[in-house]
């Protein structure tokens, strides 16, 4: 202990003398400059930002309403001039005490440079389908996960925040929406820093910049797994010379976002349940003087009105520390970034700790030979209760108002059913406070390159990255004694699963290495760009899991401290690996006429010698129709391209050896009286002759830049369509065995997005909006035999996985309403759901199951808006989701699902009384005419807008700060979901599908940030 | 200065292409073995041979194991013994067999042909492994038991289905056509003369042998009403003497009774520590409780005079459940008896939240175990075949072939004297038919929970009335339609193949 305060302290006091040499390093020979900055026209610019830098001295100012403006710095360093929509001026000083300065306005936008598959392109020649977004942009939310970062910023791309579960949020990225039906995945591609990497393992802090490919052409160049489309993040580089510190600190007070309110009052809980107990044809549960001795109760501690998510969820406190230090000198850049991301969940029994370290250096060894490489380390602690969060979720649902999760007698214990009457789930909190699972994860991706310019224009670069994973499960499930409620006497034991210790580790290799040159050239008008390369990657997943199940007592957490008496081991790994060449050309006239065509050959580990290549080219042009003679008079118009672009793209990723014809281990049996003895079977049909799955892109699109730069447009319509789609056939089930994996099937999306915003300036006053919107259809084109499941079909002609279920047409009013209706099975009652006869026949059964719309949203949307005025910042960002429906059940939506207390709403569903009702009387769930079958009663609209995120900052640049040595301190407030507009009952409607009603809600923070620059 | 680096990139080029070896993307499973790699030695037969055994104890995976292994007795739940609280089988006791219905209408058909795969592929390849002729002959008779064994509970619930006797090829979709129900019959009754030519006559111990041979073939007869052939059949294992009745009505479905139990023929079976099933905590511990007999089981027990409860003058109502035939408090946990879940140590159905019927499930549970919980590993063999339904099936059959003779009165009278159970024997002078209604009661009580009853009533066809006359907890009647006696095939069967429906889906 000692020793690490002794460490701890020669760190900070280091990192003081730092901090002091540059505050103070060079003070004594500055002098003090003055000027005034203006325009192209002569008009002075107000709060143009003035650095001094190549002194190694971190100082600066803003310009005032006049333009003037006043800083101290070192004689002979150089001041830096900086303002939004302007180029940046950077002038040396040379002793001189009055600078005046020019800013020339520049079109940004048009000038942008924007990272593409193995290169970058100008974002004016882009003749793809590419989104791109900045760090500024990413990072007004402050989030934990990088990929929350990409949501409503990126059109085309859709992020569905599956859950508020802190570390395990099961984001979901598509890339213009669900491409197969394949086991091959849906996932687009993330590749980080040039190497295919894992968006979770990085800190958000650390992004430079994203970028979308979203066509076939910008993605056929990854083509191997670019069906889903790709994500491109670049981190931080260093940059410039000198030394930068940057620190930020942020608390997020936590709560979920929306929750049921549901009854909680014991003596209505209990009345409510035997009614509804009566009205599903069974016995009343609650025997009247039970409900009475609640009644009449004066001790409510005994007798209590507990709401059980007021336990079980609370308000937590999010922490996320950033520091970054970054800089360069004589030709070497670098950049690090530590954090440190604290997450308690507002479930009780979840927690998450992640740290980063992100290291980056590029060095210029001489005119032609560049280096650089890049680190990315992540760990991260995560714990939860072992069943999820669902489980928690629906146990917590489950329990009646009557009790507590301690037993009354102040002895702490836990309680065992404090109702004697009704089933209820496990109690949650014992279960959070006992049963935690953790799963510790260490990823590092890496990265070295080198990049020689071998002649002009020619440039060799290599590359080989190496990404590494490590994670440990360690899932401990203790004795936990329970006890009566009533009475304090032992009770039985916490339902915990298999008590014991379950191990599993995991972990993975992938190493990639690429080797490419690129050639760029411009004669007279033409521009050509070549780049031609190979790439090898290999993968290994290995896994190792242990059990143990006697344990001394609840302490010993380790595998050796148990018996061996049935324990059990396994073990396993999989490979498989991928080569590939690539090319790309581009080809310009003038700036104006752009093509480009790239070209992939891939083999893959996962088809036969024989089928094991594919080939994915892919072409695309532009037209900048703004830089036409004819167009150059139109004064508004900065600059208009039409774009459009054809190619294939390939999708490999089912299963690790689908064509191999093997047998299955693990069909054991007892054989005698001594052992179990080792089985095998046949198991599977086998098509040696699969071959790569196929996505064939089309898409449009323009963009358009008007009004000086400010309001800008990109459009995009597509047609997507995927073809022998790799699946698992369809076969008879007398074969006995599972169908081959094959090639069939073909699916189209078409559907088209766009982005628009608008930035402008009123003197000191900038401000911005935009939205983005993005729209497809699916359909099956060519799939098979129909497949109807509980609720979905899967049918040539239709969505894939459209709704099918029964149409609830009304509420049965009485017995005679039932008689003159048509034949429903399960008997039902008045107050019952009504479905509607779709075929005429009298008759409601399998054949009145018909299509319902809502399985992908009709469209998506976000509306993003600025503005700054001196030092203050607002942005605010707006996500919509329109027309989607998910299918849920269970606890929370259906009354008394376990005995789930109904949610107030049922206060007003239908009695003989209430027929105007828009719910069914109040039954138990699992009753036949209510929830039988599957109707559109529990198919719920979760259509919404919300807020989803909004910040308001404070750049503070006064001179006391300088003379800290502190450029600048920024200071924020942020929200995330202050609000949602939803006809979505009780809970969060963004989610990952149908399922469990119960789903672990988003968060709403509010949160306080502070970022000091050195 | 620049050729350095093109003398590098060039040795670099050399270097991948070098590399470049196919072998690089040529990745093989690390974990299974391959099937071009196999059929060499008598280990791989083994493996083989348990592998067609496996499905018979499917179970870990509870999802999937219903009606099979230690799940049996789900097939109870669709009859008059019991109901299911929930799982693959409780939408046929509401009511709602169709082909539609998922469950246990798609896993019986599913899991069986699987077995069924298993089977042909090991009859298909055996003979390449250079093996003595006897030895191989055993366990292909193995085999062909095994095979039989699933296509009879194919046919019992589809009726007529698709034979399939070798291992299947990509080109499956040719079609093969739908078997009649007397063809499968036919196709079973031969795998079984294969297996009984070649089965070695002993004591059962795990594996198949000559007299669960026997005893299955008088089962299959019986149930294709050739009562003749059946009884001589069950005679042969009777008077073979290899089996006999077990002295502990408890210890048949307890793992101590059962080792190298005289009255076990076949069952499916399991091994602690590891091979277990969950059937203890499934239907024993108060948090599940999914299958629950039926009050019309509990009626069913005779009184200790031999006579229904309707009759004997020993029956008390208001102690409905003393003075009863001793293997109902054996079979079933009725109100008052000792129970590990409750506060107070007894039964009440009133205080537990799961029961629907007021009883619950006793037979195979091992009440040493209790309280149970998802920590507990059960390992009580499912019995399929033993020596009391040999027995009954000869009485049965004999009674149907040449009227209630001794022998008839024997066998039923041998089942009822069980040590422990000791029930008077049956009054003489039993008309065919009154012997018909006493056998099958005497069935019911000795089978109850054992997954037959389903089945006898199918075979009888006196499900219709029964199963009617059953009201469900919640009031409403149980429903079984004309058409019923046969399950539908699987919606996707018809979807995929176009496999003929049977009558009435």
């Amino acid at each position: 202990m000692k020793k690490r305060i002794r460490a701890l302290s020669t760190w900070l006091l280091l990192l003081s003398c730092l901090f002091i040499q540059a505050a103070y390093g060079q003070t004594s020979q500055n002098i003090t400059v003055t000027g005034q900055v203006k325009d192209g026209k002569g008009t002075p610019l107000p709060g143009v930002t003035v650095v001094v830098t190549g002194s190694g001295q971190q100082t600066g100012a803003q310009t005032d309403a006049t333009g003037h403006y006043r800083i101290s710095a070192p004689a002979n360093s150089t001041l830096q001039f900086s303002f939004v929509g302007y180029a940046t001026n950077t002038m040396p000083l040379n002793g001189r005490q009055q600078l005046d300065i020019t800013l020339t306005e520049t079109a940004t936008a048009l000038n942008d440079v924007i990272v593409v598959g193995y290169g970058t392109q100008k974002k004016i020649n882009l003749t793809g389908a590419v989104v791109t977004a900045n760090a500024d942009v990413l990072n007004k939310r402050v989030v934990t996960s990088p990929a929350s970062l990409l949501q409503g910023r990126l059109p085309g791309l859709s992020v569905t925040e599956n859950s508020g579960e802190p570390g395990n949020e099961g984001i979901s990225l598509k890339v213009r929406g669900v491409g197969t039906f394949s086991g091959a995945g849906t996932d687009p591609l993330v590749i980080i820093d040039g190497i295919p990497g894992n968006l979770e393992a990085i800190n958000p802090n650390d992004i430079s910049s994203v970028s979308v490919l979203k066509d076939a052409a910008s993605a056929a160049i990854y083509g191997a797994r670019a069906a889903n489309g790709v994500i491109l993040v670049t981190t931080k580089k260093g940059g410039g010379n000198g030394f930068h510190l940057e620190y930020s600190y942020n608390m997020g007070i936590t709560s979920a976002t929306r929750l049921p309110k549901l009854i909680t009052n014991s003596v209505e809980y209990m009345e409510l349940y035997n009614t509804a107990l009566e009205h599903s044809g069974q016995a009343r549960a609650y025997p009247v003087d039970f409900i009475n001795q609640y009644r009449d109760a004066t001790d409510k501690t005994k007798f209590p009105d507990v709401n059980w998510l007021d336990v079980v969820f609370r308000t937590v406190y999010t922490q996320n520390h950033y520091l970054n230090v970054s800089g360069g000198r004589n030709g070497t850049t670098y950049n690090v970034g530590m954090g440190y991301i604290d997450q308690p969940g507002t479930m009780l029994g979840f927690d998450f700790k992640k740290y980063t370290l992100q290291f980056n250096i590029n060095s210029e060894v001489n005119k032609r030979v560049t280096f650089g490489a890049n680190v990315n380390f992540n760990y991260g602690d995560r714990r939860y209760p072992r069943q999820g969060s669902q489980d928690q979720f629906l146990a917590a649902l489950s329990q009646a108002p009557m009790y507590g999760p301690v037993v009354p007698d102040g002895s702490g214990h836990y309680t065992y059913r404090g109702d004697p009457y009704v089933y209820h789930n496990k109690n949650p909190v014992a279960i959070a406070e006992n049963v935690q699972a953790t799963d510790r994860s260490y990823y590092v991706q890496s990265n070295l390159f080198v990049n020689v310019k071998l002649l002009d224009g020619l440039t060799w670069e290599t590359r080989g990255g190496f990404n590494f994973s490590f994670e440990q499960v360690k899932d401990f499930r203790p004795v936990v004694p329970q006890y009566d409620w009533f009475t304090g006497a032992f009770a039985t034991y916490l339902d915990v699963g298999e008590k014991g210790l379950q191990v599993n580790n995991n972990n993975t290799i992938y190493p990639i290495l690429y080797t490419q040159l690129t050639y760029d050239k411009q004669l007279g008008q033409h521009h050509i760009k070549l780049l031609g390369g190979a790439q090898e990657e290999y993968y290994r997943a290995d896994n190792l899991e242990g059990y143990r199940r006697d344990f001394p007592n609840n302490d010993l957490r380790e595998l050796h401290a148990a018996g061996t008496d049935g324990q059990s081991t396994d073990g396993s790994a999989y490979e498989w690996a991928l080569r590939s060449f690539y090319g790309r050309l581009n080809y310009d006239y003038h700036d104006k006429y752009l093509f480009e065509a790239n070209m992939r050959y891939d083999g893959s580990s996962r088809f036969a010698n024989d089928t094991r290549w594919g080939f994915f080219p892919s072409f695309s042009a532009g037209w900048r129709i703004g830089q036409e003679a004819f167009l150059q008079s139109a004064n508004w118009l900065d600059d208009l391209k039409l774009r459009a672009s054809w190619g294939k793209l390939g999708n490999q990723n089912i299963g690790n050896y689908p064509y191999q014809n093997v047998l299955q281990l693990g069909a054991n049996y007892p054989l005698d009286n001594s052992a179990v003895y080792l089985g095998t079977k046949r198991q599977n049909l086998v098509d040696a002759n699969i071959r790569w799955e196929t996505t064939r892109v089309f898409d449009i699109g323009v963009d358009i830049t008007v009004l000086n730069n400010r309001l800008t447009l990109n459009a995009d319509w597509y047609n997507k369509k995927t073809y022998d789609i790799l699946r698992t056939a369809q076969v008879p089930g007398w074969l006995g065995l599972n169908g081959p994996v094959i090639n069939g099937g073909t699916m189209r999306n078409i559907g088209w997005e766009f982005g628009l915003q608008y930035q402008d300036k009123i003197g000191e006053f900038a401000y911005g909006a935009g939205i983005n919107f993005q729209t497809f259809k699916n359909e099956l084109i060519k799939f098979g035999a129909r497949e109807i499941d509980n609720n979905v079909i899967r049918e040539e002609g239709h969505p894939y996985n459209t709704y099918y279920v029964y149409q609830v047409e009304g509420i049965f009013q009485s017995d005679e309403d039932i008689r003159n209706s048509p034949v429903q099975a399960f008997n039902p009652k008045p107050g019952d759901l009504k479905f509607k006869d779709i075929n005429g026949d009298k008759l409601i059964d399998a054949k009145d199951r018909t299509y319902v719309d809502g399985a992908y949203p009709s469209y998506s949307y976000s509306l993003n808006l600025n503005a700054s005025y001196k030092h203050f910042d607002l942005a605010a960002m707006f996500y919509g989701v329109e027309g989607q429906k998910f299918y849920v059940t269970g606890w929370g939506i259906e009354p008394f699902t376990q005995s789930t207390p109904p949610t107030e709403e049922w206060r007003n569903a239908w009695t003989p009384q209430n027929t105007g009702a828009t719910l069914p009387a109040i039954y138990v769930q699992g009753y036949g005419p209510i929830s039988g079958v599957a109707s559109t009663y529990l198919l719920r609209d979760a259509s919404f807008l919300r807020l989803k995120n909004v910040q308001l900052g404070y750049n503070l640049q006064a001179p006391w700060l300088q003379r800290a040595g502190i450029s600048n301190l920024r200071v924020y407030f942020a929200g995330d979901n202050l609000f949602t507009i939803t006809n979505y009952p009780s809970l969060d409607p963004e989610r990952g599908g149908s399922g469990n009603f119960v789903n672990y809600p988003q968060n709403r923070i509010y949160s306080f940030g502070a970022r000091v620059t050195f | 200065m620049s050729t350095r680096y093109i003398t590098l990139l060039c040795s670099l080029v050399i270097l991948l292409t070098a590399g470049c070896k196919s072998s690089f993307l040529d990745k093989y499973p690390l974990d299974q073995p391959s099937a071009e790699n196999f059929w060499h030695t008598e280990d791989d037969i083994k493996l083989a041979l348990t592998g067609c055994y496996a499905p018979l104890s499917v179970n870990q995976d509870q999802s999937v194991a219903e009606g099979f292994g230690a799940f049996t007795i789900y097939w109870d739940a669709i009859s008059d013994n019991a109901y299911p609280r929930n799982g693959n089988f409780v939408n046929i006791a509401l009511g709602q067999l169709e082909a539609t219905s998922g469950g246990i209408v798609n896993d019986w058909y599913n899991l069986n042909y699987q077995a069924i795969a298993s089977c042909n592929y090991f009859l298909a390849n055996a003979d390449k492994v250079p093996l003595d002729a006897n030895t191989l002959a055993q366990y292909k008779a193995e085999v062909h038991f095994l095979r039989a064994y699933y296509y009879f509970q194919l046919t019992n619930i589809y009726g007529g289905v698709i034979i399939t006797l070798q291992p299947e090829q990509l080109d499956y979709m040719k079609g093969k056509p739908k078997n009649s129900k007397a063809e499968v019959m036919n196709l079973v009754l031969a795998d079984l003369d294969t297996a009984i030519q070649h089965l070695p006559d002993g004591p059962y111990s795990g594996r198949v042998v000559k007299g669960a041979a026997l005893g299955f073939k008088a089962r299959v007869l019986l149930y294709n009403s050739s009562f003749a052939e059946a009884a001589a059949t069950a005679k042969q294992v009777i008077d073979g003497g290899q089996f006999h009745l077990y002295d502990s009505y408890y210890g048949l479905f307890v793992k101590p009774g059962q080792t190298n139990n005289p009255e076990i023929m076949f069952s499916a079976r399991y091994q602690l520590p590891n091979m277990f099933s969950t059937l203890d905590y499934q239907m024993g511990w108060d948090q599940w409780e999914r299958v629950q007999p039926i009050k019309s089981l509990v009626d069913a027990y005779e009184c200790t005079d031999g006579l229904p409860i309707s009759q004997s003058p020993l029956y008390d109502p208001a102690h409905p459940y003393e003075h009863r035939d001793p293997r109902l408090r054996r079979t079933v946990y009725v109100p008052g008896d000792p129970w590990k879940y409750s506060a107070d140590g007894i039964f009440d159905p009133s205080k537990d939240g799961n029961n629907r019927t007021g009883f619950l499930v006793k037979k195979y549970l091992d009440t040493s175990r209790a309280p149970t919980n998802y920590s507990t590993r059960s390992d009580q063999d499912f019995v399929l075949l033993r020596y009391a339904d040999i027995l009954l099936m000869y009485a049965e059959a004999q009674n149907e072939t040449s009227g209630p003779d001794q022998s008839v009165y024997d066998a039923v009278n041998a089942v009822r004297a069980r040590p422990g159970v000791n029930m008077p024997p049956l009054p003489a002078g039993l008309s065919q038919t009154d012997m018909r209604q006493r056998i099958r009661q005497e069935r019911r009580v000795e089978f109850a929970l054992e997954g037959t009853r389903y089945f006898d009533l199918l075979r009888w066809r006196t499900a219709k009335d029964v199963l009617s006359a059953i009201v469900n907890p919640g009031g409403a009647h149980r429903q079984f339609l004309d058409k019923n006696y046969l399950f539908p095939f699987p919606q996707s069967e018809v979807d995929i193949y176009g496999i003929e429906q049977n009558m009435g889906y």
